[in-house]
């Protein structure tokens, strides 16, 4: 178990170094910076000093190294446009991210779970049916419009919840809907298929015959197993959720880390550009080695690969 | 997304003795799903290539003594802009009809080059084996957490947001899926009989992997191409919508979400028809995706 769990540390280590490579060139070559910093009507010589102020005229190799080796004692640089260190910035906003991630997180679950449970109670019978075309519909709906829609119809006909700020609870209950639903057809596809599987299986039947009722049943036998497959994908998304907070946090001005990449993004500002894709990256390989540690944990047939 | 069963135990009965040709057709006339789907993209498909001739106004003329002129259905609505017009006075049935060439050839462009990226890479990975297996997977688990929704924003507005830019970025950031399922179905047709007799007789691997092997993903391909497609339109709309993908006065429909958003209070069909737009291509795309998954699979998985 030990030998398993470095040598899934190990392999986390090398795609963070990986991905630290990838974005880092990515970004540094996708535009001059020198001129993304000094803005659209600067002259030449404005670029040139800039570009040497800042350093960008040496290779890229050197400064990825000096980059790299920074991130590796928690120094990401300071940002161009706030002028202040870009972890201050992160830590600053990354509560209401976590917050908005974790509701959302948790609406999915909720619902993809009774949606899925409710499915594989009679497959192919119009409630499965009515679950698995919601599913369909939830995918096809763009997230930033479900958004609009729940801001006019939840906001302003019928004013319920407010529709922008961070301030109490109330102002999150949309955001995390409108994020939650976007993960749902996966949840309730897994769970359902899931449910079917196992309520076909041997000691469901031995169960039923033992003369449990089906609450018990479906609660404490079934749901059981066929959630494994469920607390992987849930370590996935809440990585997603993380990505996909930039386009909720701006339809619902929500001051949170996807805000802060948008603002980044359009102040042409490297530095925390940079960082927030890392740490996005980070995030989602340490639950997905976390995920894998817990899967070997509960199940010792995957240690082997 | 799993499929919702349609051929029933007597149906199956009576396709055993047609040609596989005849099965798919006769599967395919009972699949509504599919039906709907392929319908929706077809149309789409005729309004984004022939825009010009079906778009009864021009779709960037400004006129601004007719802003904001409300749908046919509403009160002041008329005729003459069935859809209203946005607040620069431009008749919106015709940015819509513009706009499903933005989401069409973005959508399809940049499923394809991450259909090229992926199947490369899975058929590579698959047929060799061994270190290029490794680095092949490798790749993909880093592919896999770079958050690429954030990533495709930042590199579309550094290098410049334009359509071959979107096309270019959102295709090399979808290859995961095409590779996965290449790489799967090759490990498992590369140990099938016929492969080692090609190779028996000679044939290179280039042979294979081209005659013996490639044909037969062609259907998970497609399957993918459209589910991908699904994707990278959302994420088009997603990017230009934020301000960052398609640049005005270009009509797309995430953009015109975006300018319809200052007014949606007052005139919230400014949002809801494209929003609805964008959703029926979507639905129709991964409708027709689940459709031609469900009439080719094999006899035995319903």
């Amino acid at each position: 178990m030990l030998k398993f769990i470095l040598r899934r540390l190990g392999m986390g280590l090398l795609v963070a170094l990986t991905v630290s490579l990838a974005t880092f060139l990515m970004l540094n070559l996708a535009a001059d910076p020198a001129s993304m910093v000094a803005g659209e009507d600067a002259s030449p010589e404005a670029i040139e000093q800039i570009r040497v102020q800042y350093g960008f005229d040496r290779p890229l190799a050197v400064r990825y190294v000096e980059w790299i080796s920074r991130v590796a004692v928690g120094d990401f640089g300071d940002s161009y446009y706030w002028k202040r260190p870009v972890l201050d910035l992160f830590l600053e906003r990354a509560p209401v991210t976590l917050t908005l991630a974790f509701s959302a997180l948790t609406i999915t679950v909720i619902v993809g779970l009774l949606l899925g449970v409710t499915a594989a109670l009679k497959p192919n019978g119009w409630l499965d049916r009515f679950a698995l075309s919601l599913g369909t519909v939830a995918q096809a709906v763009p997230n930033f419009w479900l958004g609009l829609m729940m801001i006019i119809l939840l906001g302003v006909m019928f004013p319920i919840f407010p529709v922008s700020g961070d301030t109490s609870w109330k102002h999150f209950v949309l955001p995390s809907f409108v994020l939650g639903m976007s993960a749902v057809p996966q949840v309730l596809r897994l769970t359902r298929a899931g449910m079917i599987d196992v309520l076909g299986s041997d000691y469901i039947r031995t169960a039923r015959a033992k003369g449990f009722g089906p609450g018990r049943i479906l609660f404490q036998h079934a749901l059981r197993n066929a959630l494994l497959p469920v607390v992987s994908v849930v370590a996935i998304q809440l990585g997603y959720k993380l990505g996909g907070s930039v386009i909720t946090e701006s339809v619902f001005a929500l001051n949170g880390l996807g805000r802060l990449a948008y603002e980044s993004i359009l102040g042409a500002d490297i530095p925390t550009v940079q960082m927030l894709v890392f740490m996005f990256a980070l995030i989602f390989i340490v639950l997905t080695v976390a995920g894998d540690v817990l899967n070997a944990w509960l199940d010792p047939r995957m240690r082997v690969e | 997304m799993t499929t919702t069963a349609t051929n029933t135990p007597e149906m199956v009965g009576d396709i055993i003795d047609l040609t596989p040709k005849e099965r798919l057709i006769k599967k395919a006339k009972v699949h509504r799903g599919l039906q709907f789907g392929a319908t929706v993209v077809v149309i789409m498909t005729i309004l984004a290539i022939f825009a010009p001739l079906i778009a009864p106004h021009s779709p960037y003329e400004q006129d601004l003594a007719n802003r904001l002129v409300p749908p046919v259905w509403a009160d002041g609505g008329s005729w003459t802009y069935i859809f209203g017009t946005d607040q620069l006075g431009r008749d919106y049935l015709s940015r819509l009809i513009y706009g499903a060439r933005v989401s069409m050839g973005v959508g399809f462009g940049a499923a394809a080059l991450g259909c090229a990226i992926g199947v490369t890479i899975g058929l590579s990975a698959g047929y060799l084996g061994g270190f290029a297996d490794r680095s092949a997977s490798f790749l993909l688990t880093c592919q896999l957490a770079l958050p690429s929704l954030l990533l495709a924003m930042a590199l579309v507005f550094f290098v410049g947001s334009s359509i071959p830019t979107l096309i270019v970025v959102l295709g090399c950031l979808h290859w995961s899926y095409y590779m996965v399922v290449v790489r799967t179905m090759t490990r498992q047709i590369r140990a099938l009989e016929y492969v080692s007799a090609a190779q028996t007789i000679g044939s290179t691997d280039r042979q294979i992997l081209f005659y013996e092997i490639l044909p037969n993903l062609f259907n998970q391909i497609i399957v993918v191409f459209s589910l991908e497609m699904a994707v990278v339109i959302i994420h088009e709309a997603s990017l230009s919508f934020l301000g960052v993908g398609v640049q005005p006065p270009t009509a797309s429909w995430g953009l015109m979400i975006a300018e319809g958003k200052e007014a949606m209070y007052f005139k919230p069909y400014l949002v809801v028809i494209p929003g609805t737009a964008l959703f029926l291509l979507v639905l129709a795309v991964n409708l027709l995706g689940d459709g031609i998954r469900d009439i080719t699979a094999p006899e035995s998985r319903n």
